[in-house]
């Protein structure tokens, strides 16, 4: 009991099956406190479906979620005492202004109406709402949505928050907004489950990830220990002679150690395990008076991950949902 | 943007898997607030209640008063009553799909995680609907008054009657609460509660003495719960008594939300 405790989400054989689609077919997953997990794949790979059981909104078919330690179906109540839900629609009321929305969900968890104006009042100054406050959602960008959303899940300050998708369909400059303000969050405490369609997104916030395909998670562990298991990003070496190509690729086989490839007549590509060699073998090369065009690093794609993690391709998936 | 206060993490947390009496109708009542928030923002909302009662109330009238009362006072007593009635069962349909299309967005999502009572959502957003029966009723009343109707019953007479009205329909809004909640669409819904309705507002004692039907539609609308309800309201309005058919519409409302609230309750709860 005590194990299990420290663990913000435990979840054994999680199954759901609608008609004969198994959404999601016996997933386990154990998140410590304290620590983003990101949940990666692809759509219909039933990330939202895993998300609305252990969210109490949807009862599993068979095997078991625990949230703090406390049973997703025998103790809903206080599950949901416990968590907060941001989905991957906005879960707000485009009818009442910004400050309407966080009152009522206020006033819904039992703060009074002066707590509650207080706290929503804190809540869009800290979400940089404070001038929107008053107006019409429908009059809101994606952005400002999404985070009056979260701002929304917020409210009883949660222990462990669910953010599915939080940044499909927002800009650049929204999405890096939508990040700084998750780091934050876990800062203060927070435990974050987090599901992405983004290789970079789990990247760059997960602590862990666990990859899910078909219902299943097909692979755990850290961002690097991940990205090892799926092989090193590519380097690509655009050489402006193709008379030097031989001896291009024997001095960075030398110097990193590995097997080049030579696809296009002045283009060789090599895996890079370790980016510091990298200046190493650039210096080598304008010893040797070999001029450039080009330098790139190709990162494992999402694509390449699924092929990797299960063997087929992502095009395979289609129509399923 | 500072660091958020520091969470109180979940193990050290005082939790409860039960939310008391007092917290459901609290939460209820936020409930309703927010569905008055979207009356006042929304308020095509209440075309229907406000443009049906004047309609009717003048067009019923004036058609039917020659012909089954002879002249159009001594039809108003006879008349207001089934308007008040059909008016009043009509809306509570509306009401009842409009929770559907509410429903349908997000924010139910976020309800159902919520650590609120689950009946309040939907308690909340019928309560707010109370609203369309108090201006449907008023309505109707001012019309009938305005065209020469002196209620019998008095003062507490019409309000009893609207204190009737109100709380029938409050009850009867749970049925088409519940058929929004499985149904596939809203506007299904609304196409059949009203293929329900016609035949059962229309077929009772609302605009003719049942006397003057053949014996199976006498039968029928003799039966029909929406006459006791008129014929309920008539006593009231016109002569301030409490009779049998009061009493038994009273019964149909308790039956119809004890069957209904918990039914409706639990198929929203399933809803993915």
């Amino acid at each position: 009991m005590t194990k299990n405790k420290s663990l913000a989400i435990e979840v054994k054989g999680l199954q759901k099956v609608f008609g004969d689609n198994k959404a999601v077919d016996g997933i386990d997953l154990e998140v410590p406190s304290g620590m983003i997990y990101g949940v990666l794949g692809p759509n219909g790979a039933g990330k939202t479906t895993t998300i609305n059981m252990l969210a109490t909104l949807l009862g599993p078919d068979g095997g078991t979620a625990k949230i703090f330690g406390h049973d997703v179906v025998k103790e809903p109540q206080i599950v949901r005492q416990l968590i907060g839900v941001t989905g991957q629609y906005a879960s707000v009321d485009d009818k009442l202004s910004a400050i309407e929305n966080l009152v009522i969900f206020g006033r819904l968890l039992g703060l009074s109406r002066k707590e509650a104006k207080a706290k929503a009042n804190e809540l869009l100054e800290e979400f940089g709402l404070t001038e929107a406050a008053k107006r019409p959602l429908s009059k809101f960008s994606g952005g400002m949505r999404r985070r009056l959303d979260l701002a929304a899940s917020l409210i009883a300050q949660p222990p462990l928050i669910f953010l599915d998708e939080p940044t499909t369909g927002l800009d650049p400059r929204t999405r890096n907004q939508m990040w700084d303000t998750i780091r934050r969050l876990v800062k203060s405490g927070s435990t974050i489950l987090l599901t992405t369609q983004y290789l970079e997104e789990a990247d760059q916030l997960a602590d862990r990830i666990a990859v899910i395909d078909k219902g299943r998670v097909v692979a755990e562990g850290t961002p690097n220990e991940l990205k090892r298991s799926i092989g090193a990003a590519t380097l690509q070496l655009q050489i402006s002679s193709e008379a030097h190509i031989a001896e291009a690729r024997s001095i960075i086989e030398k110097v990193l150690g590995v097997k080049t490839q030579n696809p296009e007549p002045k283009l060789i590509t090599a895996p890079m395990k370790d980016p510091d060699t990298v200046t190493d073998l650039l210096v080598a090369l304008k010893k040797a008076g070999i001029k450039l065009d080009e330098v790139s690093v190709q990162k494992p794609s999402l694509d390449e991950v699924f092929f990797a993690l299960t063997g087929k391709e992502k095009t395979a998936k289609k129509g399923e949902k | 943007m500072e660091a958020v206060t520091t969470i109180v993490p979940g193990e050290q947390r005082e939790l409860k898997n039960h939310i008391s009496l007092k917290r459901t109708i609290q939460n209820s009542i936020t409930m309703a607030g927010r569905g008055l928030i979207k009356m006042r923002r929304n308020p095509e909302q209440l075309f229907d209640v406000v443009f049906q009662p004047i309609l009717f109330t003048v067009m019923f009238t004036y058609l039917f008063g020659g012909a089954i009362a002879g002249n159009v006072t001594s039809y108003l007593p006879l008349i207001i009553p089934g308007i008040l009635a059909q008016t009043i069962v009509t809306a509570s349909v509306v009401t009842g799909t409009q929770l559907r299309e509410d429903m349908d967005k997000g924010i139910f999502d976020r309800f159902k995680s919520m650590p609120i009572a689950r009946i309040a959502p939907l308690a909340g957003a019928l309560m707010a609907d109370v609203i369309r029966y108090v201006i449907a009723t008023t309505l109707t009343f001012i019309m009938g008054l305005i065209m020469g109707f002196h209620p019998g019953g008095g003062i507490l007479g019409v309000l009893g009657a609207s204190a009737l009205l109100i709380a029938f329909a409050w009850c009867l809004s749970w049925i088409f609460a519940f058929f929004g909640v499985i149904a596939r669409s809203a506007s299904s819904v609304q196409g059949i509660s009203m293929i329900v309705l016609f035949p059962l507002t229309f077929l009772s004692n609302a605009f003719v003495p049942v006397d003057t039907l053949p014996g199976w539609l006498k039968w029928f609308a003799t039966m029909n719960p929406i006459s006791h309800l008129i014929t309920a309201i008539r006593d009231l309005v016109n002569h301030g008594a409490i009779h049998g058919d009061f009493w038994l519409t009273v019964l149909g409302a308790i039956v119809i939300i004890a069957i209904f609230a918990p039914l409706t309750v639990r198929a929203y709860m399933r809803r993915a």
